[in-house]
Formats: C-alpha cells, structure tokens, sequence
C-alpha cells in the first residue's frame, strides 16, 4: 500500500484476533493489520520491522514488487524486542541481501535472531544472519535511507510506551512511526483496506481507544499521572508536522483530519484514564479469556 | 560490544532438583563492563520437569548442553516450556526448545507464538494463575505477576521448593560485574541496589514513574510473605535471592527510588 508514491509504502498483513496476540486486550476479537514499512530514497531502502514468520511469504512478495537487484536494503527493526518486529530478519536479509540492521540490542544478528528452527539449512546455521552488522544509531538519532543523506529518518524516545522501544519519523513522508500505539483501529475483515482516509468511516471513539489501552499494555494508565504524558505527546506533535501515523499494527492513519482526530482521542483517552480507579495491581490476574 | 562471559560457572543447583542455566552476556553501559543474564531454570520432580523462561537464542546451545548434563543423571526431559512472557529475553530460544523436546508444549504468557511458529500452533497452552503443573512430588503453580511490563505476565512458583520465578521482576541486580557470575545476591557483597533498580526502571518499568507504586509493593509482600512462602526468588535477568525477607526491604527502597526519579531512558541506548 502506498503511503507516498516512489518513497514510503506500509506492508499490510491481516490477523485475524483470537485473544493470543499481544497487540489488543485478549477479549478482543475481529481483524487487525500487522504493519511493516518500507521507506525508498533512489537504490537505498530502509524496512521499518520485519513482521510476524506467519507473513514471511506475503512480505516476501511485497518487497519483491517494490525493491529490484539494484536495491540495497537496510533494516530498522523499532520493535526490537518482540517477534512482531523480527521474526523475518533473516530471511529478509537472506532474499535482499541486506547487511545492515539499525541498533545494537541482544548482540549481532546472528547472535539473537536466529530463532526460527524453520529456515535451518542443513550445514548453513544462521544462513544470512552472519552477512548482516549492527550498525549503531547515530547520537543524534537521524539515520540516512541513502548515503549522502538526503533523506532522513529521526529516531525518536517514544512519550508514551510500555516496552524500551522507540518511534520514528520520516521527514520527508511527514510519516511517524509508533510501534505498538495507535493500533486501535481494526480492518473491517480480513485483507480489507489497512489505511484509513479522511473519506473512509471511521467509528473510532474515545471510549473505545481507552479500552485498547487500559486492557492491554497501557494498563497502568488508569488512575495513573498522565499529565505529563499527554505533554510529551502534544510537544512532538506540535514539532512534527504529521500527515501519517503508521503503528506497528492496526490500520495506517492518513491525512491531517485523521491524525488530528486520533491525537485528539488519543490525548482525551489518557486523560480520562487518570480519572479511572487504578486496575494495575488486579491486571495481575487477568485470564487469557478476558 | 556484547558477547559471552568466559567463565561460566551454571548449572547451579540453587535447591534440590531446581537448577539455574544459562550464560552471562556482557555489555557497556555507562562506561562500565557489566554481565547480564538471560536465565533460564530447569524445576524438576518425580514425574517431570518445567523449564521455564526461553532464553535468548545464543545461549541455546550452552543451555541444551547443560541440560543433556544433567538428563544423563537421570533427570527427567521437561515436558512444559514456561515462559513468564514473550519477549525476546524471555523467549528468544523457544523455537529451538520446542523444536529439542518434540513432546513438551510451551506454556504460561504464550501471545503471539502462533504467529511466530506457525508449525507448533498446537503446542501453545495459555495458562492464567491458578493454574497448576503437577510434577509429581512438586507442582508448578502459574501466580500473577505483581510487577510487569507485557500485560499478561506470568510468574511461576515450585511448591516444593518454595521458588519464585519472577520474569523481570527483583532487577536490582540485573547487572553485576565481573565475579559475580553465578553467584545469588547474598553472595556479593556491595550491591548498589537502589541505583539498580532505578537503572532497571528506566529501562523496563517505564510506567512505575506514573502510578502510585505502593500498592504494588503491598500486594508483592502479601505474594510472596503470606500467601506463598516463598524462600529463594528466580528473577530472569539477575542474581537469585536466597533471604527474601533480608533483601527484601531493600528492594522496596529500590522500587520508591524508581518510581520517584526523573529519569527517563533513550530507549536507543536499550540496557537489556
């Protein structure tokens, strides 16, 4: 799906919810996207996460029509932590011939990423993993997609997050990436339109985004102090000039009208949550049935 | 820089029956060479064993060699792979633990390991707390994790051992330094527990700086004091601690100090 022709893409894959996937509150069921992106400045591409291994053919065949043999790919896997953002690391690399990977977690590559029993090759362990480096990010967070540096992404501290993973943004897009928030809007059914545009209907309510937060990862938002988390969210809005939110998963938000409206829910969520009685201790014992 | 300790003095039988595994790693941080670990704890009885936590990937091969040690004194193949939750520290080698013990299945905090491993799909078993691994002379019980960051945690306690197997929880020592690989907290003299658990904080526990942390402190005490015994506290990341109730106030001191620092992470310059 094109976010900006001949510069940024989202690489859609439908899941469909059944309580087990770490990105919704167990009760929720329906359709949610699993997003990767991929960001294209002349011969130079930088893949923002790799996906879960259950997409590996599908993202295969995405970049297949959007890279060529000339395409030197680089990968930046913002939800480094979790298989979400690299379960395809090393198939990716292995099919595109990537040698860079953004960011120095676990070790090198093939020291934490090679994980997936079902790509061993019989003599080959780690297959392309041992081709791919780390690379550091700069100090100042702005990686080059090319090489002169026309084209920059900058690596952000995320304002509000659970897990030690960052946000990032491409300038030139005006796109923000934000890993595992602004997940909350869910396709209408499996392989249907994974972007949400001003013209499309958008039932999205505020209470609606509480619960995608306060029963999940954001549990700890109610009753919690939010001030300052809707401050540091408004400071990088105000900064950056947004015209697409793309999250790691759920439908990619597009337009100002979209953005606007999902800061504004996002924004009067969290400060509703500090209204709620806490439910941080008691989320301790939540079942997987909901 | 990150790689493996030299020296690695696991398994180590930290009860009867109960062993520790796995590597230290070692990293910079803060100008500091400091060792981390990514544990993982095999908790056997008469009729199986659990192990639990998944390791990172690396440490696989050490860990499948300590365990083959330990199978040839007649130590029973664990049957349940119990991860507290599915990040890669946790469950990195998963997949090549599911893939060595064809008959066990992997249980606890198991989102989004169908996705991952689509060819065990069937041998993924959610478990709540309450829920209980009957071992044979121990059972396994799944509690509720009082300190998390993935909703959904699962922490693990032996009834026989009285062992808590915390996930993340207990970081204090999430970072020792050289010589004290192997070792449990009341071993090493000179923790900074305080500065560790703040460091910790930062990193992982990013929400304890918004919420009152006191409730949270009250119900770990009432867990792991009243309602369970518990004698030795398995944390994934750092030293095991043998006297709860000495190290105990320490680390409540460390959680305030946590929650009440202005410091915010660059979660580029990601700790573990």
């Amino acid at each position: 799906m094109t976010i900006t022709d001949g510069a940024a893409y989202a690489l859609c894959n439908s899941i469909v919810l059944s309580g087990m996937e770490s990105s919704h509150p167990a009760e929720a069921r329906g359709v949610t996207s699993s997003n990767c992106y991929l960001l294209v400045e002349g011969e130079h591409a930088l893949m923002v996460d790799t996906g879960f291994a259950v997409h590996q053919r599908a993202l295969v065949a995405q970049l297949e029509q959007l890279l060529d043999e000339r395409s030197q790919l680089a990968l930046l896997p913002l939800r480094f932590g979790e298989f979400a953002g690299v379960c395809n690391v090393r198939p990716i690399a292995e099919r595109f011939g990537a040698t860079q990977l953004y960011g120095r977690f676990f070790g090198e590559p093939d020291e934490w990423l090679d994980f997936r029993p079902d790509l061993d090759a019989p003599g080959a362990p780690g297959g392309g993993l041992a081709e791919l480096r780390s690379v550091p990010t700069p100090a100042d967070g702005r990686i080059a997609v090319d090489p002169v540096g026309r084209r920059v992404v900058e690596i952000l501290v995320a304002p509000v997050r659970l897990l030690p993973e960052p946000w990032a943004y491409d300038h030139r897009t005006r796109t923000l990436f934000t890993g595992d928030l602004f997940g909350w809007v869910d396709l209408e059914s499996e392989g249907s339109a994974a972007v949400l545009q001003e013209s499309d209907e958008d039932a999205t309510t505020v209470e609606a985004v509480g619960t995608y937060l306060e029963r999940n990862r954001f549990w700890w938002l109610a009753g919690g102090d939010t001030e300052s988390l809707r401050n540091g969210m408004s400071s990088l809005a105000e900064r950056l000039e947004i015209e697409t939110i793309a999250p790691g998963n759920g439908r990619v938000l597009r337009g100002r009208p979209v953005v606007e409206r999902h800061l504004t829910m996002f924004d009067e969520a969290l400060a509703q949550a500090e209204q709620r009685p806490s439910v941080g201790v008691a989320a301790g014992t939540w079942p997987f049935g909901g | 820089m990150r790689s493996v300790s030299d020296h690695n003095p696991l398994p180590r039988e930290l009860a009867p029956g109960v062993y520790w595994l796995g590597q230290c790693s070692m990293l910079e941080f803060g100008g500091r060479v400091l060792h981390q670990y990514a544990s993982t704890f095999l908790v056997t009885g008469s009729r199986t064993s659990v192990l639990v936590e998944g390791g990172l990937t690396r440490d696989v091969p050490c860990i499948l060699e300590q365990l083959e040690g330990l199978f040839a004194q007649g130590v029973p193949e664990p049957e349940y792979l119990f991860l507290t939750h599915t990040e890669i520290p946790h469950a990195g080698g998963i997949g090549r633990f599911l893939q060595r013990f064809p008959d066990a299945v992997a249980c606890g905090e198991v989102r989004d390991l169908h996705l991952t491993f689509p060819q065990y799909a069937e041998r993924f078993v959610a478990m709540d707390p309450g829920d209980v691994i009957d071992l044979g002379d121990s059972q396994f019980h799944v509690v509720e994790a009082v300190f998390r960051d993935l909703a959904y945690t699962r922490w693990g306690f032996d009834s026989r051992r009285r062992i808590l197997f915390a996930g993340d929880r207990f970081s204090y020592s999430h970072y020792h330094d050289v010589g004290h690989c192997g070792a449990v907290a009341e071993e090493v003299d000179g923790l900074e527990v305080a500065d560790e658990v703040a460091l910790f904080a930062m990193a992982a526990f990013f929400w304890t700086k918004f919420v009152d942390v006191e409730p949270y402190i009250a119900r770990l005490n009432e867990l792991i004091v009243d309602e369970l015994g518990v004698e030795i506290i398995a944390p994934t990341h750092g030293l095991p601690i043998t006297d709860p109730a000495a190290t105990m106030p320490a680390i409540e001191r460390g959680l305030r100090a946590g929650s009440a620092s202005g410091m915010v992470a660059n979660p580029l310059d990601n700790p573990g």
